[in-house]
């Protein structure tokens, strides 16, 4: 582990050398964590890739977790990865639009930075009107952002937005991708497949598809956060019971 | 080594190694728990419980951490048995280990029903039921008995195995499985959360449980289950009188542990 600080509210940064990792690793998977001299957390931690830059590769998790407080720098962690479906864009997708809420913000930015090196326009939203009023719950500090990524705040179902944008990734609440789906049928006239992209955030004890404990029901049936997702076609998802 | 699981029966479950493996549907956890060296298998692998149809499981969240373990609610998320069928029937038999398939518990007809489907799949070595207080175990496995002669394996809960254990037998099971996970209970916001105990702090109860069972000296080969994380608690599982054991949230965290305590306990 080269770093574990606390990036905003309650979102953690660990960053770590893995040399492998960070050749294979892509935005929209993630890894599970733990610390391989206890079994107590029990659990393996959901990590979310936030940045590489060379060996090094930076994870977001909950700042209160056992494995933040405990993991200092130096100590090695015990991780599974990659794991997940990457996020993959249709070569003639030009504009990406990715709308987080507050703290589910921080899986975004390493898959904007990934479109920018593909010469793609990306608008980053925090879309704050679900947003409980609560402490860390605002939007994004646009001072993590790098200038590259234009960023908003407020209403990321803005219908011109949604006009704009050839590809959407959404990180949020089901609220959320209720509404971004009634959103880009009210602006597109229709959902079409492959055109937005929700990213699921379940605990995924196994990672592997043994547990079946991230299942989740789409208009395909059952699927595996883990395996299969961590994320779906909107319109796989969409129509589905809210959990 | 070889374990039979169905003793004098028309058809045999035999293993080769007294380790079991229970989650997924195989071919992913099959290859991370294969040794990288060495012809070591794991002794078979028992399924998810399955349904006939598909079920999208218990509302979210599913998983509870606790002291020593979690708590499960999955409520039987799983894909149907088609699906399985059609995604893993080439897997199974290919497979060089049995496959058990766990049943979920449901309606009678609809264990009947996958029993007769399964009795011909190629790979399928036996089924393991599971079974929920709204059941009547024993017709139960009166009706999966009548439906396929594949080995039953009975699997308890452990609060009451040793009650009903000599009856599944005579009601056509032929071997119990001690046993299901631990029923717990946290308070979440202000509200019960119930769910099934996995962990290392499952392994005293279903240890205690599995010496009870063998006290009974019933005619029918034991599997030990709950909290197995390692060679010693296996070994452990073996001595109060198991004839085999199965591991399973310890693949959650270490993929390759169900290799490493099949390699172990090969060698004795």
């Amino acid at each position: 582990m080269a770093d574990n600080h606390t990036l905003w509210a309650d979102v953690q940064l660990l960053a770590l050398h893995a040399p492998e990792l960070a050749r294979t690793l892509r935005p929209g998977q993630f890894a599970l964590a733990r610390d391989p001299t206890t079994l107590d957390p029990y659990l393996r931690r959901t990590l979310w890739l936030y940045h590489i830059e060379g060996a090094r590769v930076a994870f977001t998790l909950p700042a209160r977790d056992p494995l933040v407080v405990r993991a200092r720098v130096g100590d090695t962690l015990d991780l599974l990865a990659p794991l997940g479906r990457a996020i993959e864009f249709d070569s003639n997708a030009r504009h990406v639009l990715l709308i987080g809420e507050g703290t589910r913000v921080a899986p975004l930015i390493a898959i904007a930075h990934d479109a920018i090196a593909q010469g793609r326009a990306v608008v980053l939203v925090t879309h704050t009107p679900f947003l409980p009023h609560s402490a860390g719950q605002g939007a994004w500090p646009a001072h993590l952002l790098s200038p590259e990524i234009e960023y908003r705040t407020g209403d990321g179902l803005d219908a011109e937005l949604i006009a704009w944008a050839d590809a959407i990734v959404a990180s949020g609440s089901a609220q959320l991708y209720r509404a971004l789906a009634d959103a880009v049928r009210a602006a597109r006239y229709r959902l079409e497949p492959g055109f937005a992209r929700v990213l699921m955030d379940l605990p995924m004890p196994c990672g592997t598809g043994a547990c079946y404990a991230c299942a989740v029901e789409t208009s395909r049936g059952v699927k595996l956060t883990c395996a299969d997702g961590p994320s779906f076609d909107l319109i796989e998802f969409a129509n589905q019971r809210t959990r | 080594m070889s374990i039979e699981l169905a003793p004098n029966w028309k058809r045999s479950l035999t293993l080769t190694n007294p380790l079991m493996l229970t989650g997924g549907y195989a071919p992913n956890l099959a290859k991370v728990s294969e040794p990288s060296q060495g012809s070591t298998s794991i002794g078979a692998l028992v399924t998810l419980p399955t349904t006939l149809r598909p079920r999208a499981g218990a509302p979210l969240p599913r998983v509870v951490e606790t002291a020593g373990g979690v708590l499960l609610r999955t409520g039987a998320a799983n894909p149907g048995l088609a699906h399985v069928l059609r995604e893993y029937d080439r897997a199974w038999e290919q497979s060089a280990i049995p496959i058990i398939v766990a049943f979920a518990a449901q309606g009678v007809n609809d264990w009947a029903t996958m029993a007769a489907q399964l009795d011909s799949t190629a790979g399928v070595g036996g089924i393991e039921l599971h079974f929920n207080p709204t059941m009547d175990a024993l017709d139960a496995i009166r009706a999966v008995r009548a439906a396929t002669e594949l080995p039953i394996l009975a699997k308890l809960d452990l609060d009451n195995a040793r009650d009903v254990a000599a009856d599944c037998l005579a009601a056509g099971a032929n071997a119990l499985v001690i046993g299901r996970a631990p029923r717990g209970m946290r308070i979440i916001e202000g509200h019960p959360w119930y769910g099934r105990m996995y962990g290392p702090a499952a392994k005293p109860l279903a240890l205690r449980a599995v010496a009870e069972i063998r006290d009974l000296r019933l005619d029918a080969p034991m599997v030990a289950c709950g909290g197995v994380h390692s060679t010693e608690d296996a070994r452990e599982f073996l001595a109060a009188g198991a004839g085999a054991v199965e591991t399973d949230s310890a693949v959650w965290l270490e993929p390759a542990v169900a290799a490493r305590i099949a390699a172990d306990l090969a060698q004795g």
